[in-house]
């Protein structure tokens, strides 16, 4: 029942960055250091995601809808699709393992070498130094990678449509803005606060946690990845039901 | 226990148990430094001589039994309290622990930059002074990867005077270093000690390091102080495991792990 007591002190750890976090705002500078290695570092692998998913959602929603919808509503699925749950979720996924992994494997080298003793010696807490910045780097980033995200994959569903499917952008776009609703970008963007959270926490927990040198570190980023996705997924579903069937129902 | 504080002994461990993992690490442990002394710990390896140092930081706290240090029990202490007796002890890692993603000179320059309102310029000038003490001058540029060993636990010395502490305490100052840093290492420690009347706790298995900069040697055996004296006393000893250790034999009552 280890798992049970990784939950408790995961708990234990948010609460210490919540307390921590007006002292941590005091020095913006390593939020920012952190909110480029999470957020531009991660632009790249993002839009290459997005661009595709976007592009396969189109053929998918072409196969499907062959000869029985009227190609108007081609632009309303990939629409829907995208902004709802494949430009969060999968941003997320792909964030997580990039971040969660460096996370953990800086974090957890730094605890086997002692520099997180150093600091705690040196009266520096490493919830406030480290665990912090990170924390809210990728809360902010991550929403902003989804928003990216969502705009890249669209274009990636209109590219596929207009070049290979002979869709007119006319048709692409009115079904897009046809059934679109704001609170389904709100959803999203709700989701992917909650997927920076997870990731963050997981990269700080499972390394600050590491122990017994490099194959520590490795298994602690391993550790970090798989839980993080796990908990993307299952807090996924959580929250579509809070959201939709409480809030916007 | 604890009390209040005492004249003469500026940490004191009083029957202090420690359990890590399956291992009873320290088993009643006593120990009194006094102020202003050098006691070097000798011991094995794994014989918990630096989980004795993290009790005193209080990185580790006693399953049972007291630290005090300066009359405070460490374990006990509120955090602010805590940050506070920190920021009063320097701690030399055996590796040194240089933060990697920064320079040396922000190295040696971030307990001031975290602790006091000093401005840049001077925050500079402090750098630089305890680099050239530990004889590291002009190497605030480079990153800590770039350095050999020696140069890593200078540079971490220098960090961990930046913000005179009246204790210090040292994991193994001189174990992998040539012999020629060591003895600079050596005679950094003694000079801070008589100059400066620093309050220090060494542990090492290097017993010219240890005779070098003791005023009292203290023998860690078993989870506890096996045997303690100057070190011209300890090395007239009688003890038969003593001798084994400083002599460095591995025939007698300590077996080889």
């Amino acid at each position: 029942m280890g798992w049970l007591g990784d939950v408790g002190e995961v708990f234990i750890l948010v609460g210490k960055v919540h307390r921590q976090i007006p002292a941590a705002l005091a020095r913006p500078g390593l939020i920012i250091d952190q909110m480029a290695h999470i957020g531009v570092g991660s632009m790249p692998l993002t839009v290459i995601v997005a661009l595709f998913t976007g592009a396969v959602t189109a053929v998918q929603a072409l196969y499907q809808m062959r000869d029985y919808v009227p190609m108007l509503y081609l632009g309303t699925v990939i629409g829907k699709s995208v902004v709802i749950e494949l430009g969060p979720v999968l941003t997320a996924l792909v964030v997580g393992g990039r971040v969660g992994a460096s996370i953990a494997a800086e974090l957890g080298t730094m605890r086997v070498t002692e520099q997180v003793d150093a600091m705690e010696t040196m009266g520096i807490s490493p919830t406030r130094f480290l665990v912090v910045p990170r924390f809210l780097a990728a809360v902010l980033m991550l929403p902003a990678l989804t928003i990216f995200a969502d705009i890249v994959a669209i274009f990636g569903g209109w590219l596929v449509a207009v070049l290979t499917m002979g869709v007119s952008s006319h048709t692409f776009v009115s079904g897009l803005r046809l059934f679109f609703q704001i609170q389904d970008v709100f959803s999203g963007l709700i989701k992917s606060f909650a997927f920076g959270g997870i990731i963050a926490m997981m990269g700080c927990y499972f390394g600050l946690k590491s122990e017994g040198g490099a194959e520590g570190v490795g298994v602690a980023t391993t550790h970090a990845v798989v839980a993080s996705c796990l908990l993307i997924l299952i807090v996924d579903y959580l929250l579509a039901s809070f959201l939709f069937r409480v809030i916007f129902a | 226990m604890g009390g209040g504080p005492r004249s003469d002994a500026a940490i004191e461990f009083q029957d202090v148990w420690k359990r890590l993992g399956r291992k009873d690490v320290l088993r009643g442990l006593n120990l009194e430094v006094r102020r202003g002394e050098c006691m070097v710990i000798i011991g094995r390896s794994g014989t918990g001589k630096s989980v004795l140092l993290k009790h005193v930081v209080g990185l580790l706290a006693p399953d049972r039994g007291h630290v005090c240090v300066n009359g405070m029990e460490v374990e006990h202490l509120p955090e602010k309290e805590l940050l506070e007796l920190r920021r009063g002890m320097g701690m030399l890692f055996q590796g040194g622990a240089l933060f990697d993603s920064m320079t040396i000179g922000e190295n040696v320059g971030l307990p001031l930059r975290e602790h006091t309102p000093m401005p840049e310029t001077q925050i500079e000038i402090v750098v630089s002074e305890k680099l050239a003490l530990v004889g590291l001058e002009g190497s605030e540029r480079m990153r800590p990867s770039s350095l050999s060993g020696g140069m890593k636990k200078r540079a971490a010395l220098a960090r961990s005077l930046v913000l005179n502490p009246k204790i210090m305490l040292y994991d193994e100052p001189t174990t992998g270093l040539d012999p020629i840093t060591s003895d600079l290492i050596n005679q950094l420690i003694r000079r801070l000690q008589q100059r400066l009347g620093m309050t220090s706790i060494a542990v090492t298995h290097d017993m010219r390091s240890a005779y070098h900069i003791a005023d009292r040697i203290a023998m860690l055996h078993e989870g506890r102080i096996h045997a303690m004296g100057t070190p011209d006393e300890i090395q007239a000893t009688t003890d038969p495991a003593l001798r084994q250790f400083i002599e460095g034999s591995s025939e007698g009552p300590l077996l080889p792990t």
